[in-house]
């Protein structure tokens, strides 16, 4: 507009002209944000209604578009409205499209719509591929999880069986593999220990007997050594049957036992050493054809806490303890077998 | 009617694979207005204006049920799906571009535009929505996909000088149905 001409809503009224005044009408209508109302004296004029119509309308549409309102409906003719409506369609349809691609449907495409179609269009693509790339590291991932675990898993089966094979070997090198029961270095070691305990006691007390198969070396000859170890077994099994988990019992040697008897006086030790005697002698006999039962001679010796010297370390004491019950052992073979004798303790009190 | 002549099927469509080897599936779209318009002159000559709307709407329901049955193949597994193959179908058959503007799966309403319409792209202005066989055809797609029966009008047509094609559609009322 030329600035000669006048202001357009000042003399709207004023302008002498139809033409100026339909001019003026229409640059107010474009440049202010309200809308004038159509001079009477033009309102007559041809088409000038349709034209302030769509003006007015393509107007308000554009100023909702331009606030981001585009769902608003509007009714005018022609195709300066139908541009709109086709953005206004493509604008709601993108953003109908980008809700769907917010819930994951990566399979939307943009038509018609130049640059706009292409960027997004190639964000899709892009983020197709950041998808899929995800997708594929979580498997990946997922796959070095479970083979982690997988080799987790083994190694503890392997470290499980090593400590069974380790047990069961401990055990062996502990064990007679006859009998089962203790041998005699771990009947030592722990009898010892049991013995540096009581000497802390002073009311406390232990028994220690050493048994032997009467008539052993007679039976083996008679019988074989099948037999042999069969009684072997026999007496053993018996044996163990009537002791506590708490009492040390071990194959001393060949026919030979040593049991420690913890937490046991000497008259309680000399009944279960009565009880022993008379179990094993009551069993069959495993060589069938000899009518005559295995027995068993015993000799005890008690210990009481009262009596140790602390100064005395445990496995001497131990192995006075033994010497005194083998000597006991001794004198009941001597008294005729299957007897239990009663040692003379250095350890013991009157008895 | 005991005897049905032209009961529809999608057999009528024909073989076309070989049937036009030099001139190819395709046909100018004056040749399909010419048959649309003079249908619709003869047969609101013979039956009246409201009655031949009816008669469009209804065709359009009838090709828009067999259309989703022999054509949107396999049948998408949701209704954006839908959308999507439908946007390709039309598309590639030269029927329009089809957006969609609004849709709310809950009250199952939804506002489609199609541009570029094959039946009244490009029309004198008329003052009249005339797009009623492609209303039809809409809501014999949607009908066929929910298993329920549709309403779509025509809200802004070419011949009302929109210049674009924006259709409503909601499941129909129970009056509707009845009718
Ligand atoms: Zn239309």
């Amino acid at each position: 507009m030329s600035e000669n001409k006048p202001q357009p809503d000042s003399d709207l009224q004023s302008s002498p002209e139809p033409l100026d005044r339909i001019a003026a009408y229409l640059q107010t209508l474009l440049i202010k944000h309200e809308n004038p109302e159509l001079p009477p004296e033009v309102e007559t004029v041809e088409g000038l209604q349709a034209v302030a119509h769509i003006l007015t309308t393509l107007k308000e549409v554009l100023f909702y578009f331009s606030i981001g309102d585009f769902d608003r409906q509007f009714k005018a003719p022609g195709s300066t409205c139908a541009y709109l409506k086709t953005l206004q369609s493509n604008i709601r349809h993108l953003a109908w499209q980008c809700r769907r691609v917010a819930e994951g449907d990566l399979s939307q495409r943009v038509d018609f719509m130049g640059e706009l179609s292409t960027a997004f269009n190639l964000m899709i693509q892009s983020l197709a591929h950041s998808r899929a790339d995800i997708e594929k590291k979580q498997r990946e991932l997922t796959k070095l999880t479970l083979d982690l675990k997988n080799e987790v898993k083994k190694k503890e089966q392997m470290e499980t069986a090593l400590r069974a094979s380790e047990e069961m070997y401990r055990q062996r090198a502990l064990r007679d593999p006859l009998t089962g029961l203790y041998n005699r270095s771990y009947f030592f070691e722990s009898a010892a220990r049991e013995m540096e305990n009581l000497k802390r006691q002073k009311d406390g007390a232990a028994c220690v007997m050493m048994i032997d198969i009467d008539f052993f070396k007679n039976f083996n000859d008679t019988h074989g050594h099948l037999v042999g170890d069969q009684a072997i077994k026999m007496v053993s099994g018996s044996i163990e049957r009537i002791l506590r988990r708490s009492d040390i019992f071990s194959r001393y040697g060949g026919e030979e036992f040593a049991i420690f008897l913890a937490g046991t006086d000497l008259e309680k030790g000399r009944t279960t050493a009565e009880r022993i005697r008379l179990t094993v002698a009551s069993q069959p006999n495993p060589a069938r054809d000899d009518p005559k039962p295995i027995t068993i001679s015993i000799g005890v010796c008690g210990v009481t806490g009262e009596s140790l010297n602390p100064l005395t370390p445990g496995h001497k004491i131990l192995m006075e303890a033994l010497a005194a019950a083998d000597a006991a052992l001794y004198t009941a073979k001597a008294k005729g077998r299957n007897l239990v004798w009663v040692a003379d303790s250095p350890f013991s009190g009157p008895i | 009617m005991t005897k049905r002549k032209y009961a529809f099927s999608w057999d009528l469509i024909g073989d076309l694979s070989n049937c036009r080897p030099n001139l190819g599936l395709t046909l100018r779209i004056e040749v399909y207005r010419l048959m649309q318009f003079c249908f619709r002159d003869v047969l609101e000559q013979r039956y009246g204006t409201e009655e031949v709307d009816a008669i469009f709407y209804e065709a359009g329901v009838l090709a828009g049920r067999h259309f989703f049955e022999n054509a949107v193949v396999p049948r998408p597994e949701n209704f954006n799906a839908l959308i999507v193959k439908l946007q390709d179908l039309l598309k590639e058959l030269g029927i329009g571009v089809l957006r969609i503007e609004a849709s709310d799966l809950d009250t199952l309403n939804f506002t489609l535009a199609v541009s570029e319409d094959l039946d009244c792209s490009g029309l004198p202005e008329l003052g009249y929505e005339i797009c009623i066989y492609d209303e039809g055809f809409l809501a014999g797609i949607l009908g066929a996909y929910t298993g329920r029966p549709f309403k779509v009008k025509e809200v802004d047509c070419w011949c009302t000088n929109e210049r674009i094609c924006r259709f409503e559609a909601r499941p129909s009322t129970l009056e509707e149905k009845s009718c």
